[in-house]
């Protein structure tokens, strides 16, 4: 089952997991504010408020280089995952 | 041989509007949707005849009653009617939810058809597209309200602004595949131009698609408004919305829990009824994902 099976189930879930990982950084905005916890999400709330435009700027333009990253990885572990891919 | 076509004259002509509203009042968990979804939209419509003391009127005698006949739905922190901040709340949710809906619409309908149907400015549209996919929803939403400033019309805006390029890749997806039907084919050689063509063979069958998306995305946007106005971003105070009811209730959440808890209830029949609601309508209008009973 481990051998054939999951490795095939394996696709589906990492491109889950970028979209999971978009999910979890725009959810921790809400979480964080709600319990008070130091994180980029209080941050980029406490700038917005604050009209403190340049933090906002690079807090998303940051957040949104990690997504990237994280996707090309996702996509890069296709080919790691699946021969197939390699070819294609 | 009996000719089929005399056949079918003789039987009561049903439309096609018809059949897929007999379908969708025979889908369950359809009507449960709507029922739920109706209850937020009469609620809200109605709101000026079923409240009678003003959202924003302070009392501070009342102040943190809970629930009781003279409260339906108890009293926050200034005393102020939580029954009727609740139903303002969802006016102002549902009317935020329509207008994305709207913009949704017009807007997704007129780049994704235009990118489907014309592949010299597929490129362009889809590459800003994609970068405008890459932010996540709530935290574009975020940025452009940072930079309007926090209202009910720059809400909108910003919702409409993340959600158009996802409307739009799917009915973008919807024409590319029409494009190349044989009918499609037969209208250009028929001399039909390419408004002819995208108005009346390729936009009626990409429909189903984004009637069903639009459903959803009325539920994302009822979700993010609250996100919005729970972090301060939304409509301004005193106007009452879900987040910011919920917003203010925070820090009274262990003695008053009903002030957190009704707007929280609200929004969560409002999405799940949306949801139910969509998920009939995939079944009736996109029979191919259809689950198998």
């Amino acid at each position: 089952m481990i051998k054939h099976a999951l490795a095939n189930a394996l696709i589906p879930i990492t491109t889950v997991i970028g979209i999971v990982v978009s999910l979890l950084i725009s959810g921790s905005v809400v979480t964080e504010t709600l319990f008070s916890i130091p994180g980029v999400g209080q941050l980029l709330t406490q700038a917005v408020l604050n009209r403190d435009y340049p933090l906002v700027q690079g807090g998303l333009l940051m957040i949104t280089a990690i997504l990237v990253l994280v996707n090309v990885l996702v996509d890069v572990s296709y080919a790691l995952l699946d021969p197939r891919v390699r070819h294609g | 041989m009996v000719d089929p076509v005399i056949d079918d004259a003789d039987a009561p002509r049903r439309s096609p509007l018809r059949v897929t509203l007999g379908l969708l009042f025979h889908h369950r968990l359809f009507v449960m949707g709507l029922c739920l979804f109706g209850i937020i939209v009469v609620a809200g419509t109605l709101a000026p005849l079923i409240t009678t003391v003003d959202p924003t009127r302070l009392a501070m005698r009342f102040k943190f009653r809970p629930p009781s006949a003279d409260f339906i739905f108890g009293t926050d922190n200034f005393g102020r009617s939580l029954w009727s901040r609740v139903i303002w709340g969802a006016q102002l949710s549902m009317l935020i939810g329509g207008c994305v809906v709207i913009l949704n619409a017009i807007f997704g309908t007129l780049i994704g058809a235009l990118a489907g149907y014309f592949p010299k400015i597929d490129n362009i549209l889809m590459r800003i597209n994609d970068a405008l996919m890459a932010f996540p929803a709530i935290l574009l939403a975020i940025a452009i309200t940072a930079v309007l400033g926090p209202s009910t019309f720059n809400v909108i805006l910003a919702l409409a602004i993340v959600y158009i390029p996802r409307t739009a890749r799917i009915v973008r997806a919807s024409v590319i595949v029409l494009r190349e039907m044989e009918y499609v084919q037969a209208a250009i050689a028929a001399g039909a131009g390419h408004w002819r063509i995208l108005r009346h063979h390729i936009l009626p069958n990409a429909m189903a698609p984004l009637i069903v998306q639009l459903s959803f995305l009325f539920a994302y946007a009822v979700l993010s408004e609250a996100t919005l106005s729970f972090l301060g971003l939304g409509a301004v105070p005193p106007t009452p919305t879900w987040g910011n009811i919920m917003a203010e209730g925070r820090q009274y959440m262990t003695d008053s829990y009903w002030i957190i808890t009704i707007p929280g209830v609200a929004l969560m029949i409002t999405v799940l009824g949306l949801n139910l609601l969509g998920d009939g309508l995939r079944d009736v209008l996109d029979p191919r994902l259809r689950i198998q009973q």
